[in-house]
């Protein structure tokens, strides 16, 4: 059983892409908690280490990933979560891929990712006993 | 970037995850004698009625006083894909940057009755490990989730004036187990005659006291709260049969569970294959028995 904490930090309005996600995950068995719209790095965290998530998703479309990323990993960090897997997606320029990579990233699933790519990784985390 | 909260207040928030995820996994939990002062409140209701809003509220008035909050909240699993979606936080925005309103989220993972297998163990951890306040928030329910009493000290069914028609339904169920129904969206017609309907209907000893209230108009929430922190004697309105109910649900779970083993499952589809499903119940009392 795997459980995903999906968040959209930041000011952008569009939850379209993060709810399609999350009804798919839903659907392939993980436990999935929404947060909604407009997260701070620090409400993330604190979702993240109450929820106690195996995996973190974001979504961003503003164009602020870099920022908010960094200061996501360093909230979670904070919280004592470093090991938790980030996933980045939305409208991610290709050039960025690598940063947020450098940054602790564990994946990017930029704009036009088959669904099929999202499932299989996460197939692969390894859940945890029920 | 240094983190908003202190070290001491993310231990704590981090003490509670991890008793609440062994909890989920059936293993050992903190368990303490319950303090006094200190409660289990569940809100019950159908979906959409306003429950996460109002324990969202009365949470804001714990933490006036300087109380802790831990909130349990439970949406349902898929029967077919095991998956869910948990988004009461969403309804807890106003709290998200507040350690200690504690939220957690529990999938009810086919556990019948509205709550999740782990919610008794989850709620008496939060109170051993020193939160203050207890908020259980089922499955948006039927009329027959009476699971809560087995594990709240206070049962609160919230209704809206549009629940007129389902009151006949409600009757056996949910009502019974009821100490206190709060007609919540009482801003919206047909608030007051509800409450005299139910008052009517709510009579004999250990009658749930009935109030209006609304989250938009702030009407009532200070009204509830006091009678959530007002001690009353145990109702035991329909506890009993919760007690017994919330037992039979876990005998349930641990019957599925016990169907795993490939050897029972084949014996037991076999026998309701030829028709013979009193063979098929037994087969399964044996393996509970032996297992």
């Amino acid at each position: 059983m795997t459980r995903v904490l999906l968040a959209k930090p930041g000011l952008d309005g569009h939850d379209k892409g993060i709810k399609v996600l999350a009804t798919m995950l839903r659907d392939a068995g993980c436990e999935v908690i929404y947060t909604g719209l407009h997260q701070t790095p620090t409400r993330i965290a604190l979702a993240a280490l109450q929820e106690d998530v195996d995996v973190v998703g974001l979504s961003m479309l503003s164009g602020a990933h870099l920022e908010l990323t960094a200061d996501v990993i360093s909230e979670l960090k904070a919280a004592g979560l470093s090991d938790r897997p980030i996933l980045v997606g939305g409208n991610i320029p290709r050039r960025d891929i690598p940063v947020l990579q450098d940054m602790g990233v564990a994946r990017v699933f930029a704009a036009g990712t088959p669904y099929q790519d999202i499932i299989a990784w996460f197939a692969a985390v390894p859940g945890r006993a029920t | 970037m240094p983190s908003a909260f202190s070290v001491t207040d993310l231990q704590r928030v981090r003490q509670l995850a991890e008793a609440l995820s062994a909890a989920e996994r059936g293993g050992p939990t903190p368990q303490a004698p319950r303090p006094p002062g200190r409660s289990v409140v569940g809100i019950i209701g159908p979906p959409g009625v306003g429950k996460s809003s109002v324990i969202s509220e009365l949470a804001a008035l714990s933490r006036t006083r300087g109380e802790s909050v831990a909130v349990l909240a439970v949406d349902p699993t898929s029967p077919l894909t095991g998956g869910a979606l948990l988004g009461d936080r969403v309804r807890m925005a106003a709290h998200s940057e507040d350690p200690l309103v504690f939220v957690r989220s529990f999938a009810s993972r086919g556990h019948p009755g509205g709550l999740a297998a782990a919610i008794p163990a989850a709620a008496n951890a939060a109170l051993a490990l020193g939160w203050d306040q207890v908020f259980v928030e089922p499955v948006g329910g039927g009329q027959n989730d009476i699971a809560i009493a087995s594990c709240a000290d206070v049962v609160v069914l919230l209704l809206s004036p549009e629940s007129g028609d389902e009151i006949q339904a409600l009757k056996a169920g949910v009502l019974e187990i009821a100490d206190i129904i709060v007609i919540n969206k009482a801003d919206r017609p047909g608030a007051s005659s509800l409450l005299r309907v139910l008052e009517s209907a709510a009579t004999g000893p250990g009658r749930p006291r009935c109030m209006l209230l609304s989250v938009t108009d702030g009407l009532g929430i200070k009204e509830l709260d006091l009678a959530l922190r007002t001690p009353r004697a145990p109702s035991g309105r329909g506890r009993d049969a919760a007690h017994l109910a919330s037992v039979l649900d876990d005998l349930v779970g641990q019957a599925r569970a016990s169907l795993r083993a490939p050897k029972a499952r084949e014996d037991v589809l076999r026998l309701i294959r030829s028709g013979q499903r009193s063979a098929a119940v037994r087969r399964i009392v044996e393996e509970l028995s032996h297992g």
